[in-house]
């Protein structure tokens, strides 16, 4: 009886059909494979950055694909949607892989080995799985119509080509169940309530009383529409925002290995006489790609620490605003009256000035993105046009690039009064030809900065008091450069770096300890684009060591809530967040309380990208933003691993008045419990 | 037209954390070398000249050793045409007079319109060598310029001159002409990294000093009108007055003014404590001393 | 003759200026120790009385050339004037003020009498040579300068170093020569046509002379109100800290410290500011700080000349009433 469990496939239909039917799916593929081969002229001609896509790490790029890209991993950090594109997309890919076993059987295993397998438990089973799937899959299309339509979250818009292809696709599935549940009330199989879906919908139809032919007339011509419009959904994949399928995915190959703490390096600058990106074509193609992966789902707006404030830069919208050009750009090129169509926007510029400096470069919305594109990244390639070929900054950038360069720091101080800080705190200089394990990079905020200054000198006296064998740079030491880089002067940093690496080349230590975060990050991760390879660690990761290795006795309590706060550089760059913690645990009767943004998600304090130097722009205070996130969580500390953070902090609590919380450095809380 | 732009590559002292009293303290790390600000703004200057006139060509010109050789690359990066390093290796041994001479002399024999240049230098604060340089080539001069204007012929320009309290003195000057340029006058542009690229690659003509020809039998320091013998660092200004607060009570200020006051001398300042006409007094002081009011 | 001084005095709004004063005091002193006569010269307006305000100063001699349309400077008539009397006078020094016509019309001169010249001195000292002190890397250090040439010295004094001696004089006049008529040269390649007042509302902070600075706390229209008036008694510019600028009160262009301006004013008067480092480092220039804070701890009451422990509210129109008073008694310049 079991044996009797399969469809007659093409039943009701004709089997002579099916030259038809493959005839109809070679031209929807055809149409397909066209408006991709289209949108890869797009991809790939338009750049005139000649750079390939790179494939290395395939490893990485595989996993990414398979763990994001199969298993919404990203997407899945917001429940609603995630489990609502989650229910589509995992509802489409066992339909599709529904309708591949249905063809592999007819087209493979019949033919050629005479086997069956859609019959029997297997059958009912297959069913079962199927209809289960495209049940979920109405779920997520009617949570996603709800989303879109009635809740209306601010960083969704509404514009019909949205709902014309959610409805398309809800069509597209219903009448495959209407098909199925007219067949099975046709042909009255009592096993098909497996088919939970069509059996819903036959019993529905047998209680409607309908009239056996009309099922089967309606059956006959139902199953063309729903052949026609799938094909034809498969068709308009290209030519609609349901390129995401193939561009999303594919993003995840290409971009998941960037590393988002590193900026792309500028080489060799002799030979090149154009530097960022003034017009899309100085786009790479890698980055091109990204604009079209992006299906404006407003993730990175909604994490975007600028937006947030009512500053006037929207990731979502630099994304939307690039492509558009790139679009056009495209069109124009193949044009064919022999133009190269360099499209930019208003004066000039891809973006307004105010969102190319509005951005902290904190990275939150390349980490937001479910398909791992990155916003900030395209808006520091537009900075370094504006900065390096344009020279148009805000005066205050021109005077900070000036003095960085006259005096080696970013405060303008100078060499004279690089030790100032060490106060009577004796410390080796490796620069004097004296080894030690482990050199202490102090970094322009910790040396010249008042406040932070104190914080270098308590974690020296900590290294101190832990036996560390360790020594400074002293005079010799410079800005690391990141501050230059990621305001767009990659010329200074390339300088800065330069002369940093050749000095640490003829000295003795063994690794690098850092104060502040920046620095970390850009002599770990970034050196490493000019050849120099160091073994770098924060502060943080040492104090961790240092205390479980018990060369750090923590003596005393603090019976206090103290929120930590993640510096982006630690927590999103370098996912360093755990150990923080740790140390901070380490000292009882801390009480840690966690802030809405926290570890990789955490929320910018407003002073990267150059904002430590310049003017305030239109919108709220960034620190005032997250201070107040901060203050929801009621803790009686706020303590921090980095000195911007910290002095934007410290700042916040004045201006906005508040009582009853103070800030400190991790450094100094440990320092403070020995 | 022509515009030669003088620049001094200078020897800032920016601190002094040294260790030798002969040297006032001032050690290697004290000192940086850059291009004298004003002279900064004079180049910057002839550069939005030449961006407002076609056909102007800017020629930068420097008298020292091998620093200034820097000073001049920034300048080219800026925009400057053209470069000339007038090598001279001794910094700070001719005076303003010499250094006149010298720079007069390069330019000897050259067509120009506008010579432009900074009031003053910061490192020796002198003020000079403009106006020397003026008189040696025979031209008028202004000094102290905040805005400068070539008028429709060509002919002349008109100048606005930074006097005191910020009031300004309109004047019109012949050209060719030389102008000192006073803070103000412009903000300088940042040179773009196309700019700094190409100034690496641009020649920059060296002049030995002694190569100049000089109407003068002798060059050098020998000549120099005016000596620097010595230098030191300057006594502490005085800081008469200090903190008056005006919470206390009648009887405090009485017991105060009994003990003859609460004195705390915090580095320069003195802090005494007192009332309300304390205040306005040390007010109307401070008011006559900067001259807002006679004293 | 052979040791005799001479300054070069200079005049406003019709009247002898107050450092011109200080300098034929700076002068008298001077002729005592190199044991010569003051002779004094004046180049510009007609005014009443000179010879004996300046005679009653100590100088003996006058050299005047005054024309009612000289109200303001003109370079080359003033250097002709005075490099033709000094070279057939050939006295021992001559000084003038540091003032913008002094800077410019000293050293064309001194160019054309190929004289030594030291500029922007803030002490000239008598002993066996004229010593000249004056400031050298933006005032952190002292020269000490001589003049090798024989021959007239010649120098500019830093107004802001002289003062008035305010002791009771003998009236007495002063020995009147005229100069001119100018020779040399025909016509004048510069020429004055016009003077621009500034005005301290709206001149740049970067120049102002005086500058009240606002901190965040001086919120209200009111507050602001009651700092514009004091402002505008003493000709002040507004400028402000960041915090200040952010919240609104003022606009980018007035704020002080390390993302602002660099402000060198000869008075600056803190009202209501913590003195942050961000904020004093735009400072450093100031020739005379003060500072007005209800908070005695405030950081700002560690570096400046005058502190005042007040509410502003309070004590700020009790000095607009009495520059009003002092005003009002016919003193205000």
């Amino acid at each position: 009886m079991e044996r009797m469990w399969a469809r007659e496939i093409f039943w009701n239909v004709g089997a002579d059909k099916k030259i038809i039917v493959y005839c109809l799916a070679v031209i929807a593929l055809g149409v397909l494979v066209y408006g991709i081969y289209r949108r890869y002229f797009l991809w790939r001609k338009v750049s005139q950055n000649g750079e390939a896509f790179a494939f290395d790490s395939l490893g990485k790029r595989v996993w990414s694909l398979i763990v994001d890209g199969l298993f919404q991993r990203r997407l899945l950090r917001e429940y609603y949607p995630g489990l609502m594109h989650g229910f589509v997309l995992w509802g489409f890919i066992i339909l599709f892989l529904g309708t591949f076993t249905i063809a592999l059987q007819e087209d493979i295993t019949i033919p050629l080995m005479g086997i069956s397998f859609l019959k029997g438990y297997f059958y009912l089973f297959y069913k079962l799985t199927l209809n289960t799937a495209g049940l979920v899959a109405i779920a997520g299309i009617l949570m996603a119509l709800v989303r879109r339509y009635i809740i209306r979250p601010d960083r969704l818009s509404r514009s019909a080509e949205q709902g014309v292809i959610l409805i398309w696709i809800l069509i597209i599935l219903t009448t495959g169940f209407m098909l199925e549940g007219l067949r099975i009330y046709s042909l009255k199989n009592k096993w098909e309530v497996w088919s939970i879906g069509g059996w819903i919908i036959s019993q529905s139809l047998t209680r409607m009383n309908t009239q056996d032919a009309s099922a089967i007339a309606a059956h006959a011509v139902l199953w063309w529409v729903h052949l026609v419009i799938s094909l034809g959904f498969v068709a308009y994949i290209p030519f609609s925002r349901l390129i995401h399928i193939v561009t999303s995915s594919a993003n995840i190959f290409i971009n998941a290995p960037v590393s988002q703490a590193v900026l792309s390096p500028l080489h060799n600058f002799e030979a090149s006489n154009s530097f960022g990106v003034s017009t899309v074509r100085d786009f790479t193609p890698r980055q091109i790609f990204g604009l079209d992966a992006c299906t404006q789902c407003g993730r990175c707006q909604d994490n975007c620490p600028a937006h947030i404030s009512e500053k006037a830069l929207s990731p979502k919208r630099v994304i939307e605003e690039l492509k558009a050009q790139w679009l056009e750009t495209g069109h124009l090129m193949r044009g064919g009256d022999g133009s190269q169509g360099e499209r930019t926007g208003g004066n000039g510029l891809l973006l307004e000035e105010d969102v190319i400096w509005a951005c902290t470069l904190c990275m939150a919305c390349a980490e937001s993105c479910p398909v791992y594109i990155s916003s900030f990244e395209k808006i520091m390639e537009l900075r370094r046009n504006l900065v390096l070929m344009k020279s148009t900054f805000f005066p205050e950038i021109a005077t900070f690039f000036k003095d960085v360069e006259t005096f080696g720091d970013t405060f303008g101080r100078g060499r004279a009064y690089r030790e100032d800080w060490t106060m009577g705190i004796d410390v080796k200089r490796i620069s004097d030809g004296e080894e030690a394990d482990i050199l202490f990079w102090v970094g322009c905020q910790g040396t010249f900065h008042d406040r932070n200054n104190l914080i270098a000198g308590s974690l020296a006296e900590l290294f101190k008091a832990a036996g560390v064998d360790f020594g400074i740079l002293g005079k010799d030491e410079y800005c690391c450069g990141d501050p230059m880089r990621r305001i767009g002067n990659e010329y200074l940093f390339h300088k800065a770096a330069r002369r940093n690496i050749d000095l640490l080349g003829r000295l003795n230590f063994k690794r690098i300890v850092t104060y502040c975060p920046h620095c970390f990050n850009t002599l770990k991760n970034e050196y490493p684009q000019l050849g120099a390879r160091f073994e770098v660690l924060h502060y943080t990761e040492l104090l961790r060591d240092l205390i479980k290795g018990g060369s750090l006795k923590i003596t005393k309590d603090m019976e206090k809530s103290v929120a930590y706060h993640d510096p982006c550089y630690l927590a999103r760059a370098n996912d360093i967040h755990g150990m923080p913690r740790e140390v901070l645990r380490a000292v009882p009767g801390v009480k840690l309380v966690e802030p809405k943004h926290s570890r990789r998600g955490t929320f910018c304090c407003g002073a990267g990208g150059g904002h430590m130097w310049m003017r305030e722009i239109p919108g709220k205070k960034i620190n005032e933003v997250r201070l107040e996130e901060i203050m929801n969580v009621q803790p009686e500390i706020i303590t921090t691993s980095c000195p911007y953070c910290l002095i934007m902090f410290e700042d916040g609590v004045r201006s906005l008045g508040l009582e009853g919380v103070r800030c400190l450095d991790i450094g100094e809380i440990i320092r403070d419990a020995l | 037209m022509k515009i030669i732009v003088f620049v001094k590559a200078i020897k800032y002292v920016y601190a002094q954390t040294g260790t030798d009293p002969k040297a006032n303290f001032i050690g290697p790390d004290d000192i940086v070398r850059i291009i004298n600000p004003l002279d900064e703004l004079a180049l910057e200057e002839a550069l939005r000249i030449k961006e407002r006139q076609a056909g102007t060509d800017v020629l930068v010109i420097s008298l020292g050793d091998g620093s200034a050789e820097d000073g001049l690359r920034k300048c080219l990066s800026m925009g400057a045409d053209e470069a000339i390093h007038i090598y001279d290796e001794g910094y700070g041994e001719l005076d303003a007079w010499m250094t006149a001479t010298a720079l007069a002399s390069s330019i000897r024999n050259r067509d120009f319109k506008l010579i432009l240049c900074g009031r003053r230098a910061i490192d020796d604060n002198g003020g000079l060598v403009g106006p020397y340089i003026a008189e040696i080539v025979g031209i008028p001069h202004v000094s102290g310029v905040v805005k400068l204007e070539i008028d429709g012929g060509g002919e002349g320009v008109l100048v606005h001159r930074a006097v005191e309290r910020g009031n300004r003195e309109v004047m019109e000057c012949t050209i060719p002409g030389l102008f000192t340029v006073e803070k103000g006058i412009n903000v300088p542009r940042y040179p773009t990294l196309p700019g700094i690229l190409r100034a690496q690659k641009q020649a920059i003509q060296r002049v030995e000093i002694k190569d100049l020809k000089f109407p003068l039998k002798s060059f050098g320091p020998a000549l120099n009108l005016t000596e620097t013998i010595s230098l030191s660092n300057p006594k502490p200004k005085k800081r008469s007055g200090g903190l008056v607060d005006a919470t206390l009570s009648a009887s405090d200020r009485l017991r105060l003014m009994m003990g003859g006051g609460d004195t705390e001398t915090k580095g320069e300042s003195t802090l005494v404590e007192g009332d309300t006409d304390k205040v306005l007094s040390e007010i109307e002081r401070v008011l006559r001393e900067s001259g807002i009011f006679p004293e | 003759m052979d040791r005799d001084v001479w300054v070069v005095l200079e005049a406003e709004d019709m009247k002898i200026k107050g450092s011109s004063f200080a300098l034929i005091d700076e002068g008298k002193r001077l002729a005592v120790q190199v044991g010569g006569g003051l002779t004094a010269v004046f180049i510009g307006q007609v005014i009443e009385g000179i010879d004996e305000l300046v005679g009653t100063r100590g100088a003996n001699q006058l050299y005047l050339f005054h024309e009612e349309t000289l109200h303001q400077y003109v370079p080359e008539l003033y250097e002709r004037l005075l490099t033709q009397l000094l070279s057939g006078k050939k006295p021992f020094l001559v000084m003038a003020a540091a003032t913008s016509l002094g800077s410019d019309l000293m050293p064309r001169v001194a160019a054309k009498l190929k004289a030594p010249l030291v500029t922007n001195c803030v002490e000239v000292r008598a002993g066996e040579d004229l010593e000249f002190i004056k400031p050298a890397q933006n005032d952190r250090l002292h020269a000490t300068v001589i003049c090798k040439a024989p021959g007239t010295k010649m120098a500019t004094i830093d107004p802001d170093s002289l003062t008035i001696a305010k002791e009771e004089r003998e009236p007495r006049i002063a020995e009147v020569t005229e100069m001119g008529p100018a020779t040399g040269g025909d016509g004048l390649s510069v020429r004055v046509t016009g003077f621009l007042k500034a005005d301290h509302r709206t001149i740049d902070i970067s120049e102002a002379e005086i500058i009240v600075a606002i901190g965040r706390g001086v919120g209200s229209k009111e507050d602001f109100q009651m700092i514009r008036e004091f402002a505008d008694r003493i000709g002040a510019a507004i400028g402000g800290t960041r915090p200040a600028v952010d919240v609104g009160i003022l606009p980018f262009e007035r704020q002080i410290g390390q993302t602002g301006k660099a402000v060198s004013p000869k008075l600056i008067i803190m009202c209501g500011i913590s003195g942050a480092m961000e904020f004093t480092k735009g400072i450093e220039n100031a020739r005379t700080k003060v500072a007005i804070n209800i908070d005695r701890q405030s950081r700002v009451f560690k570096s400046i000349d005058l502190g005042i422990v007040d509410d502003l509210n309070r004590v700020i129109p009790q000095i607009i009433e009495h520059i009003d008073a002092m005003v009002n008694q016919g003193e205000r310049q």
